[in-house]
């Protein structure tokens, strides 16, 4: 194999992990400076990075063939599959991906309209507000799939023999 | 690598925010020049040592001059020799 497929396969991951550093700090900036006018500037800047770290992302993602700069593939049969079997990665990760692009992205667009066209700025405020849910909802599923899967499994059987226990005693 | 995500995402915040800021600073307006100062209805003292000397002879208002306001004498230290001829030199 040559060394040029070699070479991109080392940096794709560092830099899907840069592209979502940027993405979710524009987007965190973004949120937090949305309501004032005094950062205004700061505002349109971190919407702007957002924006742009999206269309780049669209653009590279017809070359790419692989993940992770592949756009994410959300298949209701992949799911129904995976619902009954249980193997291969859960199709909620494609799924979320799918919502975060179109959420925030559709915020991001909103708000380069709103600034020549004021009556889209409500547009805009919904669509951030929906987005941070499917933000929050993504930050939640990746915190459970890689790091709490095990603790709520050691709670959930905690809570199962306890009670188990208790009608024991009970009887 | 949560807590590594998270901790990138805050230097991109980090960073962002910055450029924003220094976006800001550059798109700012230039500050209005000193006259407008004139404007606010505040008084200001003379700008010239000879407007605050017509003032005081004229007994004009307080112009906030300090030596005014302490009633010593204000004098001009080029007009020194011209007055000392005249005999209004009162200095201490």
């Amino acid at each position: 194999m040559t060394d040029a497929p070699r070479r991109r396969r080392r940096f794709a991951m560092p830099a899907m992990k840069a592209w979502h550093a940027v993405v979710a700090g524009g987007f965190l900036v973004a949120y937090l400076t949305g309501d004032s006018d005094d950062v205004y500037i700061m505002h349109q800047v971190a919407g702007y990075t957002v924006l742009g770290a999206l269309v780049l992302r669209l653009a590279v993602a017809p070359f790419a063939h692989k993940p992770p700069w592949r756009m994410p593939r959300a298949s209701l049969a992949a799911g129904r599959e995976w619902l009954t079997t249980r193997c291969g990665r859960n199709p909620l990760f494609a799924w979320l991906a799918v919502a975060l692009f179109a959420t925030v992205g559709a915020a991001a667009a909103s708000g380069m309209a709103a600034h020549w066209l004021l009556w889209v700025e409500d547009l805009h405020e919904a669509l951030s507000t929906a987005s941070l849910w499917v933000v929050l909802g993504h930050v939640a599923f990746i915190l459970l799939m890689f790091g709490g899967r095990r603790r709520v499994a050691a709670l959930w059987r905690r809570f199962v023999d306890g009670h188990s226990t208790r009608l024991k005693e009970s009887s | 690598m949560i807590v590594k995500t998270i901790i990138q995402g805050l230097a991109a915040a980090a960073v962002i925010a910055a450029a924003g800021l220094a976006w800001a600073e550059v798109a700012a307006p230039p500050a209005p020049p000193a006259d407008s100062a004139t404007d606010t209805g505040y008084p200001t003292a003379p700008e010239r040592p000879d407007d605050r000397q017509t003032d005081r002879m004229a007994g004009g208002g307080d112009t906030g001059y300090l030596p005014a306001l302490l009633g010593r004498p204000v004098h001009d230290d080029d007009d020194l020799e011209e007055r000392h001829e005249r005999g209004e030199d009162d200095d201490d």
